[in-house]
């Protein structure tokens, strides 16, 4: 059983092979056949890359600058300036802002995918009662908008004295019914039923099943949910909107609309701002640099027909 | 209902009950040895420093303060909410105008009990006057909110224009000598989501909103009387000249042509002078304060835009402590020094008003000394706020930014809006007279 | 074919019956009665979760809708609870302000939608078959913005098109043509959908490529034996096979569309068109939260959640034949 990552690595190297030779359809070369097509998958790029260039080069201007000069080339650079304003600005909350919302993201996403794939893998691979209704339920919470809940959420969370603590936050972000669904989809997919058989032949209880057989077959699929859940945590704003009320439990996004939106404070901190966005938006795309072979393998899974 | 209610609240209890233990230990608990947790909330980021000199004087009480962003319609209803909820925050600022609001919503504590009229002598009347209700008393005047006009000397002295304009004529005659500045240039801004600045124009004009008609037991409501539609007329015939921008204020592209000097005035309240410190610090210097346009030649007619209260919110398990820390808080002079001096309060509190802080000369506005300029408002005193004023502004907003948006007349926004507020009202189950 | 891989993960790892098999007969029973307890112990904490913050809360807001607060007087007084059973529903279903915010959605969608799949379905298919170059940087260029925060990319495209920050406006203004206004009453809907656009189109982009390339070899070779050119392979092979993909991109984005709220929200404070009531759900959270009827506010809510389920469910059925999703 030892060699299914092994199995899983060769898979990932032939897919990232395939990918590299370009098997398709393909033409083999630049040519003026296909230089419209890159022309149009440039323009695109171009759109997609500029508010991002643009963000850039505006967390390197000092107020002044940010209003006066040219949005898309560089004036003064005031960027270790900027970066050291953000990073001390009122006791340094911005790195508070930082770690609270890798907590968020990171715990929650974590936990959340384990939670959705134990789930979606009880759905795909047993029958037991009641499995539908969990199956319609799941679906039901994809359907039904979020922002509904949370109000209600919060009026119930006060109840317990949970409000304005980091479990406000974390909690309701480990539901992740697109998780489960996922999970679902994959496990049916990815875990062969006849190895299973096999282990239980071979004595394992069922938990051992699920942590050496299936776990490891569901990596590239855990990856696709963790970061996506990773992302929808990071992106929650309403939620902590509703749940928080002091700074020192925000996540980045809250604490710059707070920035953003805060006339009482005296100052202009659109350089902050900037500045914070661009920092905030790093990590996220070292993420996805980093995990990204895996990731792609598990949008391929099970969004084929069969 | 209710003890459906109960049951699912207990529900979540039982699931929740591993974790709310643990955010016990995280979180802010009631009272730990003796000493009992008090939370306040504010706009301002120095509360944290007054809440630490009150933490050293008094061992036996601990407030933690939490600054809250003071967007628009994000501050009052998480107060609200928070009631409702029952965690709100023991101490809070309270704009006055809201105060109504609040207590319609059951969410002030009536401090008379608490002794609050014992410091009543300490405080200027009119203020005082703010946070009462009949004999109920829900909080303590911090600061008020005259309005003044706040210019940018230099470009007003580029246009030709050497002193401010005394009467509301003479603005909208500087207003075309600015805009001949260039199509950029623009006296002011008439931000038309700005609605509590609006209703202290109108409130200048001598329009009464708001009032009580005390036979009938019943609001009356003239949010489209002759002299609101004065104003409102007033306004549309700059806006359709294009001699004011209708950027929103404290929004982006107000900042910047502030800093710019491209928006050369600002009529605002006294404690504006801070924000324009910050929006526009290009133009140190260069900036005077002087009283607000008249509708009558030689009148000294002003409003209040703003002014804040520190109440005792509803559902605290500390009544009397957290009195404590609110008549400390505006009475205690390290505690005023840091509000006047670092938040920008113009007080309530009669001896920091007298105090040097108050008084000083200003860099910023050329070494002028600012808050005399508004020490002489007077200010029409029949002007009450209702128990609705969330609804009301969210009408008004709507109203306003749609007429000036689509270029409809503003007159015919007024119309709209009293028929919401009279409505919203009665569906509220509030008496309105007349209506 | 689920995926095409999953055999060879079978080969390699079958375990051979060992004598540990010989064993588990007499633990079968124990086993038969831990294989029927065992879905449910998986389920368990995604169940627990589900019901504290999404059943409960749901019941909650249901139960708060058929309540309106009462007040008498000058409405200085505490107010009052009182039941009025299906009240704010009828009241929703009469309030412009309510569908006001329904068809703007309903127009965005109906425009966003359909732009945003059809440009991030042109790309995936032109990356798939004449595109060999630079793929990594293409599909990490198209998914950045999904990795930015909605609220940040509002508070940035609200930089964007703000009058005195604007880059586009500056470009306008030194060519000499007309500055658009980004945020007046005729446009700002169309900003926002370009804020949206800007976001997903990568996303549903390279969940499209993905799909592409798990798509095996030899149905092409076949297609071109059939004389299929590469449209023809695109059309009729390729679309049919990543319909899936397609069903679920076009369901999350419904989704999305009719929830409408953080880039509207964010953009308030810059444009006077953005009204309280712009979308249904900012005018549920104005009703709830800034004028603080929940009663209200949570009829608003059931009724949003019960118009996205069935938008949502409807589209799935109509599709679930093709899509068998």
């Amino acid at each position: 059983m030892a060699d299914v990552p092994a199995v899983l690595e060769a898979r990932r190297r032939e897919h990232d092979e395939r990918e590299r030779r370009g098997v398709g359809v393909g033409v083999r070369a630049l040519g003026p056949k296909n230089l419209l097509a890159y022309l149009a998958l440039g323009a695109v790029a171009v759109y997609c890359l500029t508010p991002i260039y643009w963000l850039a080069l505006s967390a390197t201007k000092n107020n002044t600058d940010l209003f006066s000069s040219f949005g898309l080339w560089f004036a003064h650079f005031n960027l270790w300036q900027n970066l050291r304003d953000t990073l001390t600005h009122s006791d340094g909350v911005y790195i508070r802002w930082i770690g609270n919302t890798a907590l968020y993201a990171g715990v929650g996403a974590f936990a959340g995918t384990l939670i959705s794939v134990m789930a979606g893998y009880a759905l795909a691979k047993y029958r037991f009662v009641g499995r539908g209704l969990i199956f319609t339920l799941v679906l039901g919470a994809v359907l039904v908008p979020q922002t509904t809940l949370a109000l209600p959420t919060y009026l119930l969370m006060s109840k317990v004295s949970l409000t304005n603590t980091y479990w406000a936050v974390l909690l309701p972000s480990l539901l992740n019914p697109v998780g489960v669904y996922l999970a679902r989809v994959y496990a049916t997919a990815g875990v062969p039923d006849d190895l299973i058989d096999a282990a239980r032949v071979d004595g394992a209880g069922e938990f051992r099943i699920f942590t050496r057989v299936a776990l490891p077959l569901l990596r590239p699929g855990m990856v696709t949910i963790f970061l996506f859940q990773f992302v929808a945590i990071w992106n929650n704003f309403f939620l902590p909107l509703v749940v928080l009320s002091d700074p020192n439990l925000f996540p980045i996004n809250l604490g710059l609309a707070t920035w953003n939106f805060d006339p009482a404070s005296h100052e202009l901190l659109y350089n902050l701002i900037v500045t914070g966005a661009f920092l905030s938006v790093l990590p996220l795309i070292a993420m996805f640099l980093v995990l990204q072979r895996y990731w792609r393998a598990g949008l391929a899974f099970g969004s084929v027909t069969g | 209902m209710r003890n459906w209610r109960h049951r699912a609240s207990l529900c979540l209890a039982l699931f929740l009950g591993v974790a709310s233990v643990l955010s016990a230990c995280s979180g802010g608990g009631a009272s730990s040895g003796g000493v009992v947790q008090l939370t306040f909330w504010s706009f301002n980021q120095q509360i944290t420093e007054q809440a630490d000199l009150f933490n050293k004087s008094h061992p036996n009480i601990h407030v933690t303060a939490l600054k809250q962003p003071s967007g628009p319609n994000q501050y009052y209803p998480k107060v609200l909410t928070a009631v409702k909820a029952g965690n709100a925050p023991d101490v809070a600022l309270i704009e006055y105008q809201y105060i109504p609001t609040m207590v319609s919503n059951a969410a002030l504590v009536d401090v008379s009990k608490y002794g609050a009229n014992g410091v009543k002598d300490q405080f200027v009347d009119s203020a005082w006057a703010q946070v009462t209700q009949g004999r109920a008393v829900y909080g303590y005047p911090q600061d008020t909110g005259p309005m003044g006009f706040f210019y940018n000397s230099a470009t007003f002295k580029k246009a030709g224009i050497t002193h401010p304009p005394a009467t509301w004529d003479e603005f909208a005659q500087d207003a075309v000598k600015i805009h001949a500045l260039g199509p950029n240039y623009y006296i002011t801004a008439f931000p038309p989501q700005s609605t509590g600045w609006f209703q202290g124009l109108m409130w200048q004009a001598g329009a009464t909103w708001f009032s009580v008609d005390t036979a009938a037991n019943a609001w009356k409501v003239s949010v489209n009387d002759a002299t609101s539609k004065k104003v409102a007329s007033y306004w549309q015939a700059l806006v359709d000249k294009g001699l004011v921008s209708t950027v929103a204020d404290f929004s982006n592209d107000w900042n910047a042509a502030l800093n710019k000097g491209t928006i050369a005035s600002w009529i605002s309240a006294v404690w504006g002078q801070g924000v324009i410190t910050g929006s526009a610090a290009d133009t140190k210097g260069q900036w005077t304060a002087a009283p607000i346009p008249q509708w009558t030649a030689g009148a000294k007619t002003s409003a209040m835009w703003g002014g804040s209260a520190i109440s005792v919110i509803a559902g605290t398990k500390h009544p009397q402590e957290a009195n404590e820390f609110a008549q400390w808080y505006l009475t205690n002079s390290g505690s005023l020094s840091i509000g006047v001096k670092e938040i920008g309060w113009f007080p309530s509190n009669k001896t920091a008003q007298q105090s040097s802080d108050v008084n000083a000369p200003q860099a910023f506005y050329g070494n002028q000394v600012v808050d005399t300029v508004f020490e002489q408002a007077e200010i029409p005193t029949t002007w009450t706020w209702p128990p609705n004023l969330t609804a009301v502004n969210q009408f008004m907003g709507d109203d306003v930014n749609a007429a000036v948006a689509n270029k409809t007349p503003i007159v015919d926004a007024l119309d709209k809006l009293q028929g919401q507020i009279v409505q919203d009202m009665k569906s509220n189950g509030i008496n309105v007279a007349g209506g | 074919m689920k995926t095409k891989t999953a055999p060879v993960a079978v080969d390699v790892a079958r375990p051979r019956p060992g004598p540990l098999a010989l064993l588990a007969g007499a633990r079968r029973g124990r086993r038969k009665l831990g294989r029927r307890v065992v879905p449910y112990v998986f389920s368990l904490p995604f169940l627990t979760l589900f019901a504290a913050f999404f059943f409960l809360p749901f019941a909650y807001a249901i139960s708060q809708s058929v309540f309106k607060q009462q007040r008498s007087g000058l409405g200085l007084g505490p107010p009052t609870t009182i039941f009025v059973g299906l009240d704010n529903y009828a009241k929703a279903l009469r309030d412009p302000q309510f569908w006001d915010g329904i068809k703007r959605v309903l127009l965005f969608g109906a425009v966003q939608i359909p732009v945003m799949m059809l440009v991030a379905l042109a790309l995936a298919l032109l990356m798939d078959s004449a595109v060999i170059r630079f793929r990594r940087f293409f599909r990490l260029a198209f998914f950045i913005p999904y990795a930015v925060p909605g609220v940040i990319a509002g508070i940035m495209w609200g930089f964007f098109y703000s009058p005195s920050f604007s880059p586009i406006r500056q470009l306008a203004t030194t060519t000499g043509l007309p500055a658009p206004d980004f945020l007046g009453p005729g446009l700002v809907l169309w900003s926002i959908a370009n804020i949206a656009t800007w976001e997903f189109t990568g996303y549903n982009m390279v969940i499209f490529f993905s799909a592409l390339q798990a798509i095996p070899q030899e149905i092409y070779e076949a297609g071109r034996l059939d004389g299929l050119n590469e449209v023809g392979i695109a059309l009729r092979l390729k679309l049919p096979m990543i319909l899936p993909a397609l069903v679920l991109g076009l369901l999350f984005s419904l989704i999305g569309t009719l929830q409408l709220f953080n880039e509207p929200l964010i953009l308030t404070r810059l444009s006077g068109s953005i009204t309280s009531h712009y979308t249904p759900n900012i005018y549920a959270y104005n009703v709830a939260f800034v004028d603080t009827d929940y009663y209200y506010g949570g009829a608003i809510a059931v009724i949003l959640g019960l118009v996205t389920f069935a938008f949502s469910f409807g589209f799935l059925r109509l599709t679930r034949r093709q899509s068998g999703v």
